[in-house]
């Protein structure tokens, strides 16, 4: 499995990279929160959500096309969630767009909000995660409340996750190589079981050594503090600059 | 499966993600007492591995396959608190790094795949083998089995639920829950076997693994896994018919409360019927006269049975000849 390439822009530099992760992860929940909650007939009210992350895409440098692709890779579910909306509400629903209005079903509508809302979220979800790495974002999670025992384990997860994954690939591959055609489903669950077997307890002896390597290292239990980061002048102004475009675009109806 | 954020409403949202978060500090709080302290890394790298084997396909049905999900494999070897950190890490992974599911839905997707599902399948499984007793193969199987097919399931059907509950993404209640239900009853059947066949892989190769379970080495209990999947079969019949009966009530009935929502022309018939099925809107197709659905249902769960009826007597027919394919199976 190669390095994915999440991590790759993770590892980059920029301001954005260089903001403090409680503050991006907490902007990111502001704003998919205020993007969620409009009303679910809302299409126009939903654009200008898109255009503060498209423009702090282009401060951090990660390639647009790599987001286009990760939010294209995910997107099946939000687009069945979004046909069945329009399979179910049938109900005609009055769109009005300048001059114009038509009279249109609502399950598009709702549709074509949900869709949008997807657009967004995934947008600051990408954000966050190109411009994080995750141990400092398991970190900034452990900082607003996650257990740190929990915080400790998705960083391990994701260390070993590379070393177990191409154990895995090997194994299929070298089942491959030892099968010729196609075996009967019965002799495939079989062989998938014993597979997942001794995956399971190799991974378990990896534990195992990792445990008394920690140990060897002075590890007792505790899972280590994440580093007490202060937060800096920039942090501060991007959380309230966020915040405040978040509230300002949820609470548009009282201003404009 | 992971729940979006654009189906969800804020107050659905936080209160899951809230109800994650006391659960996950209690499964935290708990894991930390059962697991020596100094074990802790063993989640992780645990974690790592139901992350690899979800990339293990195995087929469902001709054309279609299935992948592991891991939760009641967790559970069985490591109890349901461990289980449910190990599934929360995953779970916490996937949204950050590969984007499935949402960061607001990060606490529907933490209660329903790192708290009900390995918490459903510890129950399952105690209750079929309880602890310190000890159980035959055909036992052991179906406890695994139904404890695959437990967390698999309550993942499962807490998504319409939620979807309802946020009211967002207007599906008929019976037909999503019948359609989710029974997808997962194939795809939890399919987990419930290869857990029993890893759990009696890991009790020949490494048998102190598992202080909880006694031995269940050995090939696949025939009888018990052919009742198993003709309970599964009845389970998708059932609901594949509950989700088909639906369909049209539902229909109609989101059709009148979409209306009903057109303040500009008042319409009173729409009006009314919008009240009425508001009226017990968590389950506005329940609400359709004579309880058409629960009767398409039974006619459903009838065809499986004259079916497996049929086929069960053809075997039999067919197993009164000499050499029965019976016995191979079972050793090794």
């Amino acid at each position: 499995m190669h390095h994915l390439s999440v991590d790759t822009y993770a590892a980059m530099e920029s301001p954005l990279h260089r903001l403090d992760a409680r503050v991006k992860l907490a902007a990111a929940l502001a704003w998919t929160a205020a993007a969620v909650s409009e009303g679910r007939l809302e299409i126009a009210g939903l654009l200008p959500y898109l255009v503060p992350p498209l423009a702090l895409l282009l401060v951090s440098g990660v390639p647009a096309g790599f987001v286009l692709q990760r939010i294209l890779i995910v997107s099946p579910f939000a687009i069945l969630l979004a046909g069945t909306a329009a399979l179910f509400e049938p109900g005609p629903v009055t769109a009005t767009a300048g001059p114009w209005t038509a009279t249109v079903r609502g399950g598009l509508v709702v549709g074509a909000s949900i869709l949008l809302k997807f657009l967004v979220s995934t947008l600051a979800l990408l954000l966050l995660a190109t411009t994080t790495r995750l141990s400092r974002l398991a970190g900034a999670m452990s900082a607003l409340g996650m257990p740190r025992l929990l915080a400790m384990q998705v960083t391990i997860l994701y260390r070993y996750l590379f070393l177990v994954v191409d154990e895995m690939e090997r194994r299929k591959r070298a089942a491959a190589a030892r099968t010729v055609g196609t075996a009967g489903a019965g002799a495939g669950a079989r062989a998938a079981g014993s597979q997942l077997a001794s995956l399971f307890a190799r991974s378990l002896e990896r534990a195992e050594r990792v445990n008394q390597a920690m140990a060897a290292r002075g590890f007792d239990g505790t899972p280590p503090r994440t580093s007490g980061e202060r937060l800096r002048a920039a942090d501060v102004v991007f959380l309230a600059a966020m915040l405040s475009l978040a509230a300002g675009l949820r609470l548009r109806a009282l201003w404009l | 499966m992971h729940m979006a954020n654009e189906v969800l409403t804020l107050p659905v949202a936080g209160a899951l993600g809230a109800a994650a978060a006391g659960g996950l500090a209690l499964a935290a709080a708990k894991a930390r007492r059962d697991l020596d302290e100094r074990r802790a890394p063993l989640l992780g790298v645990l974690g790592a591995f139901v992350f690899a084997a979800q990339m293990v396909n195995f087929p469902v049905l001709p054309g279609t396959s299935g992948h592991f999900v891991g939760a009641a494999l967790l559970a069985v070897v490591l109890g349901p608190h461990a289980a449910a950190l190990g599934m929360a890490a995953i779970v916490i992974v996937q949204c950050v790094v590969f984007q499935d599911g949402g960061l607001l839905a990060l606490g529907a997707n933490l209660v329903n795949m790192a708290l009900a599902g390995p918490y459903a399948a510890w129950l399952a499984f105690r209750a079929i083998a309880p602890a310190g007793r000890p159980a035959i193969r055909a036992r052991l199987y179906l406890a695994a089995f139904l404890a695959a097919l437990a967390s698999i399931l309550a993942g499962a059907l807490l998504v319409p639920l939620e979807v309802a509950a946020s009211g967002i993404c207007r599906v008929p209640l019976s037909v999503f829950l019948g359609t989710m239900a029974g997808i997962h009853t194939l795809i939890g059947a399919a987990e419930g076997v290869l857990t029993f066949m890893v759990l009696a892989a890991l009790a020949r190769m490494r048998p102190d693994l598992l202080p909880g379970a006694p031995a269940a080495a050995g090939g696949l209990p025939l009888r018990a896994v052919a009742g198993s999947v003709a309970l599964a079969a009845l389970l998708v019949a059932g609901f594949l018919s509950l989700a088909a009966s639906g369909a049209p009530d539902g229909l109609e009935s989101t059709l009148d409360r979409t209306q009903a929502l057109d303040t500009e022309r008042p319409n009173p018939a729409a009006e009314a019927a919008g009240h009425a099925g508001g009226a017990i809107a968590l389950l506005p197709d329940y609400s359709g006269p004579g309880g058409a659905w629960y009767w398409t249902s039974v006619a459903g769960v009838c065809g499986v049975l004259l079916v497996l009826g049929l086929g069960a007597a053809g075997a039999r027919a067919l197993r009164g000849r000499p050499a029965a394919p019976h016995g191979h199976a079972h050793h090794h």
